[in-house]
């Protein structure tokens, strides 16, 4: 494995290939779990481990998987890490896990993984595959972070939970609700493809 | 193997996914029940916590054996309802309550003064409501409006609670406060008849 392509395929999901802000992909969870960082940071973790592992998984079945059923395979394995995150969750973190409530198990029709698994996992050595998941998972939390951490802001004063803005602040409820999210990540869309990534 | 053979393009897909499928399963399964007990006694603590909290009975919130205790001490499982034993002898009674909420149903405990006159608490069991928004009623300031206080309630403006049954509503969701002030005010003409039943 060339140490280039490691670096290479690390970065890319992190800028110019970034799963939601360029390839507009797994928009619905990034709207419906930012409006609170700590909800979005399980839920990114979430998302995190399933497209590393199931990344991983797939690309060593790769060369066995016949590929008239790969589907099915991939959606099955997703699944399976996904189920496996709602259990520990709601074993070891009760509180978190009712709060998130059903979004956790919507991360098997995250279509950010299933699209890594057919675009990466299937064609890559499994040391690459674990690294593209890790980075597209990566490339995923660090949005809905930027995102949830300015619309708990906005909308409640606070920062994971905790009041930083004073009683002269004047709660954006819009920013909470789901419509709030559609305004964030539209900025967020726009500072970062005017400023940092030019259209060719 | 021959690529297009009738057992690699028919037989061989059912195998394979019949096997993904038997690990898949052995593998969630295996965690499922590695971690049953765990969940089933967060369940209960949850539960037994709700309803001590609408007793107005304090517990300690980290504190799992204590609250088993506590709860084991001062409460009574009946039939669809609890009875606590509030403090100098009194009885109270903790009803759980369903209703509609602005986004989904919410589940509430209510509790009862010994003589159904006031209330001893409120507590949420569950609810759909918006985070940061309706999901504000189960802060402490909100739902401690209503210990000691008597129902019908009316929600009021935030800050505005003066008389004995008005409760300051949340600003930002209006519609998840009245929801729960209905829900209340539900439970509070029918705690008669649901004691009634299974003495």
């Amino acid at each position: 494995m060339a140490k280039g392509q490691v670096k290479k395929t690390f970065l890319k999901p992190l800028g110019k290939e970034n799963p939601v802000f360029v390839q507009i992909l797994g928009i619905c969870s990034t709207l419906a779990v930012t409006n609170k960082l700590e909800n979005t940071f399980v839920m990114t973790l979430g998302v995190m481990f399933t497209t590393t592992l199931s990344n991983f998984t797939l690309s060593l079945l790769r060369n066995y998987i016949p590929s008239r059923i790969r589907m099915m395979v991939e959606t099955m394995v997703i699944a399976t890490y996904v189920i496996i995150v709602d259990i520990v969750l709601r074993a070891y973190y009760p509180d978190i896990w009712r709060q998130l409530g059903p979004y956790v198990g919507l991360i098997i029709t995250n279509c950010i993984i299933m699209g890594r698994a057919e675009a990466f996992a299937l064609n890559n050595t499994p040391g690459l595959s674990l690294i593209d998941g890790l980075s597209t998972g990566i490339g995923y939390a660090y949005v809905l972070l930027v995102i949830a951490f300015f619309r708990e802001l906005l909308g409640t004063g606070q920062i994971w939970g905790i009041q930083v803005l004073g009683s002269w602040w004047t709660n954006w409820s819009i920013m909470v609700m789901p419509p709030g999210a559609f305004f964030m990540l539209a900025i967020f869309i726009w500072i970062v493809k005017g400023a940092v990534i030019k259209e060719q | 193997m021959k690529k297009d053979s009738f057992f690699a393009l028919r037989i061989f897909p059912l195998i394979f996914m019949a096997a993904v499928t038997i690990v898949c399963i052995s593998v969630v399964t295996g965690i499922f029940l590695s971690t049953e007990d765990r969940v089933r006694s967060n369940e209960q603590l949850f539960l037994r916590k709700a309803v001590l909290a609408a007793a107005g009975i304090s517990f300690p919130d980290d504190d799992f054996t204590e609250v088993e205790r506590i709860f084991e001490e001062r409460i009574s499982v009946r039939n669809g309802w609890y009875a606590a034993s509030l403090a100098d002898g009194v009885q109270g009674f903790i009803l759980p309550i369903t209703g509609a909420g602005l986004w989904g149903p919410i589940e509430m405990m209510l509790g009862f003064s010994e003589d159904l006159d006031a209330m001893t608490g409120i507590s949420i069991l569950s609810h759909n409501e918006t985070p940061g928004l309706g999901a504000r009623i189960e802060e402490p300031w909100f739902l401690e409006q209503f210990r000691g206080k008597s129902g019908p309630f009316e929600m009021v403006q935030e800050g505005t609670a003066q008389a004995d049954n008005e409760i300051d509503g949340i600003t930002g969701a209006t519609r998840t406060t009245v929801a729960v002030g209905e829900i209340v005010n539900r439970g509070v003409s029918s705690a008669p008849d649901i004691l009634k039943r299974g003495e």
